[in-house]
């Protein structure tokens, strides 16, 4: 079992997770650029709808609960690891799995909602910048559950090694950065856009 | 113990997400207050949860260990700001600054008395 900390700790002190923080603090920029555009375009609704009419509050409060907990989730894999208890990594992988893929789905069903009712990416420059933004968060989350995935056939086939335990942690860093990330989507876009900024 | 300590913290920073999150959409609920007020209280506590989050999720702190990660996070962070907040004023003075549309230019004209 100490031995497990151990392989946690050292994962966690290592050149790769420093150069992957560092990756995650450019991740920051991208979406900071992308939060610039909306914040500049979002008044530009070329005579379409509004934030303030378009979205659904208690639809975005469910996708940010469910993507908490999912970040939660995917922290308990982490202390399971620890424990060297592969049975419970695994289950806390498959929780965090399933509420990412139903965040995903969620968001897929509000955009093609919002494309349905003839409010594409087409219509404005708010509408644009809306989708650019969200869409590049939801790109990153689909890349988390394909990576989530891997990790899971890994474990399943090698067990708590050196190797998979340092890509449980590079992960776990991932999937809370997707989550902090949310946060300013949820605030910026969705409730002060229902407040009308 | 130290393991029980971690899963508490992690709890700890789940739930205050959670109660950060509700109280923020409860705000954005009240007709009460002037728009301002509420923006600033919902930047607020979206300030808050991602100090939060930083610190009980993604371990932030200022030990010896995350020196470095901490530094390579406020590097990370005056860009973002200049690059927001640039971006909004420097678009927003553009904006106030760019040539109106003929209708305003004709109101504009007759508020001026046939000028």
């Amino acid at each position: 079992m100490a031995e497990n900390i151990d392989l946690v700790e050292t994962a966690e002190s290592t050149k790769t997770y420093l150069g992957f923080w560092i990756y995650i603090m450019t991740d920051c920029i991208l979406f900071a650029s992308l939060f610039a555009v909306y914040a500049v375009l979002h008044n530009n609704t070329n005579g379409g709808h509004s934030g303030q009419t378009l979205f659904s509050m208690p639809y975005a409060l469910a996708e940010t609960l469910i993507l908490l907990t999912s970040s939660f989730t995917s922290g308990l894999t982490i202390l399971a690891a620890r424990r060297n208890n592969s049975k419970k990594v695994m289950l806390w992988m498959a929780i965090t799995f399933f509420l990412g893929g139903l965040f995903l789905f969620l968001e897929v069903k509000e955009f093609n909602h919002l494309i349905q009712t003839g409010n594409s990416w087409r219509v404005s420059g708010f509408l644009s910048s809306y989708f650019t933004l969200v869409g590049t968060h939801g790109l990153h989350i689909s890349i988390g559950l394909i990576w989530m995935a891997i990790l899971v056939f890994f474990i399943f086939r090698n067990g708590l090694s050196k190797k998979t335990i340092k890509g449980l942690t590079l992960f776990n860093l991932f999937w809370h950065f997707l989550d902090v990330i949310w946060i300013f989507i949820f605030s910026v876009v969705y409730l002060m856009g229902h407040v009308g900024l | 113990m130290k393991e029980k300590k971690r899963f508490l913290q992690y709890c700890l920073g789940y739930i205050s997400c959670i109660l950060l999150t509700m109280f923020a959409y409860l705000i954005a609920n009240l007709n009460y207050y002037h728009n301002w007020a509420i923006i600033s209280g919902i930047g607020l506590l979206a300030f808050i949860q991602f100090i939060v989050q930083m610190i009980f999720f993604l371990h932030l702190s200022n030990s010896k260990k995350d020196r470095l990660k901490l530094y390579i996070f406020l590097s990370m962070a005056v860009i973002v700001m200049i690059l927001v907040i640039g971006s909004v004023w420097i678009m927003n003075s553009l904006n106030a600054r760019m040539m109106p549309s003929p209708n305003n230019v004709n109101k504009y004209i007759k508020s001026q008395d046939g000028l």
